[in-house]
């Protein structure tokens, strides 16, 4: 597996060890690009989480950068991998509108399998459609007219709109899933570029890098500066609830991009408490999987990621020391049952 | 030249610069209907774009024959076109390859991320054998048509070793739509038959046939 090319340390620092949140990874054995040999902080452009390969290559690029000195090791993330049958998807209809019911015009959507993606677009009216002959052409739906192994229906490029994956039943070939919102996030150019040792901030939600983290952005997707800046949003769950998993009472999302930036060790999230939860009280944070990687969460689903309080004056919500974000994707919070 | 080149970067695992011109891609490449095939001989039509059928003489303008012998560089791609007819191998000649992966990806398909990830592998396992892999990058993150940097982009962060082109116009739209990724098809070099073809990372279906057929060719 190759994945991380281009880095560039920042800083250095000590070797730091990352839990990997329990679980078996032995589904998952990317490493991130974990485990640089020169210097040990910085920011850096690659993929996305490995799976099943022998490491990411960022620590080589990294020594070759940096002096000596061995960067942060993260472990693996659990690793959600499943090897399901494939399901047949001939065509997915839905329209997405913005929080106000406005169309959502011209913009990309996927029906993506593990295994295939098939492309879609939105078209004036906020219809998902596929077009042909340079766009003059378009017709209902995204066709994949073929077996797709674990399909889901991804909405939000994550440059200007929160990115979601909802998981399509296996029972259909057919689907119409209705009127879905799409939330809106900051333009890129509006957000604040990571540093490790500093905090970047979004809409009062706050991200803390340590002194020696190692920040991974998916390149392939995020090219400019401007767009791997972070930006986030709050919102509830009745604004996205086709792709949130209901039985998990999720009561506050934060969509965050760049998503699938991986942090080494994780960051440190703090957010406003909206819900007025009690000062103390216990949370935990779960992330929904976008990637089909699945090394931190299902693809199309949701796992958790980090236990949580509330912040003792009872403003903030906070990942508990040693815990924290790993991954960038769109974020629920819940009480801890 | 151009073969020599090519091939004996590929076959050989030697790194060899083949060229340096800036990535423009003239008009006749944009035509999506391929090369010319002049630079050696190429099987006579009728061609196809199923399994058994004779893949056209495609051409490609933009990007590099051994990505890695020149570091990815931009400004370094081939000085000319590449075409299948490159890589035909009629006469089985056993310094050459015999079986092509013929490749399709875009920065918006993870899918073709994933499958990048073990081409390498894959090329050190059958490479030597006869294996080359051939892969075209068509469209960025938002299915716009790929440029130069987002073929190095690509090529550095997979570390991409075999001949890898732009095809901003999408020729590769012959065999699947521009909304589908991946293409995997499986060529037979000496013949240019397409002995398999699949959308969709196919992996189990491909490196068995890969491994059956350059067995069955003693390979």
């Amino acid at each position: 597996m190759n994945r991380v090319t281009v880095l560039v340390w920042l800083m250095a620092g000590a070797v730091v060890g990352c839990s990997s949140d329990g679980g078996s990874s032995a589904s998952s054995g990317g490493t991130s690009g974990s485990g640089g040999s020169g210097a040990t902080a910085g920011v850096s452009s690659g993929g996305s989480a490995g799976v099943g390969g022998s490491g990411g290559s960022g620590g080589a690029i990294g020594g070759a950068a940096g002096a000596s000195g061995s960067g942060p090791q993260c472990a693996a993330g659990p690793g959600y991998a499943t090897n399901p049958s494939p399901t047949r998807v001939d065509q997915v209809l839905a329209k997405i509108v913005d929080p106000e019911g406005a169309p959502a015009a011209d913009l990309l959507v996927q029906v993506c399998g593990t295994d295939i993606c098939v492309n879609g677009k939105t078209d004036a009216d906020g219809m998902v459609v596929t077009c042909q002959s340079g766009g003059q052409i378009c017709t209902p739906g995204v066709n994949p007219g073929q077996n797709l192994t674990h399909p889901a229906f991804k909405y939000g490029s994550g440059l200007n709109f929160v990115k979601f994956a909802y998981p399509l039943p296996t029972n259909s070939a057919q689907f119409d899933l209705g009127t879905l919102t799409i939330i809106p996030l900051d333009p890129p150019g509006s957000g604040q570029a990571f540093a490790p040792g500093a905090t970047v901030t979004s809409h009062g939600i706050d991200l803390t890098l340590a002194a020696d983290a190692k920040v991974t952005i998916d390149q392939l997707t995020y090219l400019s500066d401007d767009e791997q800046q972070f930006r986030a949003v709050t919102f509830d769950p009745p604004d996205a609830p086709d792709a949130v998993d209901s039985s998990l009472n999720l009561e506050i999302l934060i969509g965050t991009t760049p998503i699938e930036t991986a942090f080494c060790p994780p960051a440190t999230l703090s957010i406003p408490n909206t819900k007025g939860w009690a000062a103390d009280a216990e949370v935990e944070f779960f992330l929904h999987g976008v990637s089909i990687e699945e090394e931190w969460a299902p693809y199309a689903g949701w796992a958790k990621v980090s236990d949580g309080k509330v912040s003792a004056d009872g403003t903030k919500i906070v990942t508990n020391d040693g815990e924290g974000i790993p991954h960038l994707s769109v974020i629920g919070v819940r009480l801890k049952p | 030249m151009r073969i020599a080149c090519a091939l004996a970067a590929l076959v050989l695992a030697v790194p060899l610069g083949c060229g340096s011109n800036t990535p423009e891609i003239p008009a006749e490449y944009l035509s999506g209907s391929g090369g010319t095939g002049t630079s050696q001989s190429y099987p006579e039509g009728p061609y196809g774009s199923e399994e058994a059928g004779t893949i056209q003489n495609l051409s490609f303008s933009a990007g590099w024959s051994n990505p890695k012998a020149v570091a990815y560089d931009v400004d370094q791609f081939d000085s000319e076109p590449i075409e299948l007819a490159d890589f035909y191998n009629p006469d089985g000649d056993s310094n050459l390859p015999e079986v092509m992966l013929l490749n399709t990806a875009a920065l918006w398909c993870q899918a073709c991320r994933i499958e990048h990830e073990e081409l390498d592998t894959k090329l050190a396992e059958f490479g030597s054998r006869g294996l080359v892999i051939f892969s075209t990058l068509f469209q960025d993150a938002q299915s716009n048509p790929a440029q130069p940097v987002h073929l190095q982009i690509w090529a550095e962060q997979f570390e991409v070793a075999f001949p890898f082109f732009l095809d901003p116009e999408y020729q590769m739209g012959a065999f699947a739509r521009a909304e589908t990724a991946p293409l995997n098809m499986v060529i037979d070099l000496r013949t240019m038959k397409i002995l398999k073809k699949v959308t969709g990372e196919g992996g189990s279906v491909i490196w068995p046939l890969v491994d059956e057929t350059l067995s069955a060719r003693g390979r």
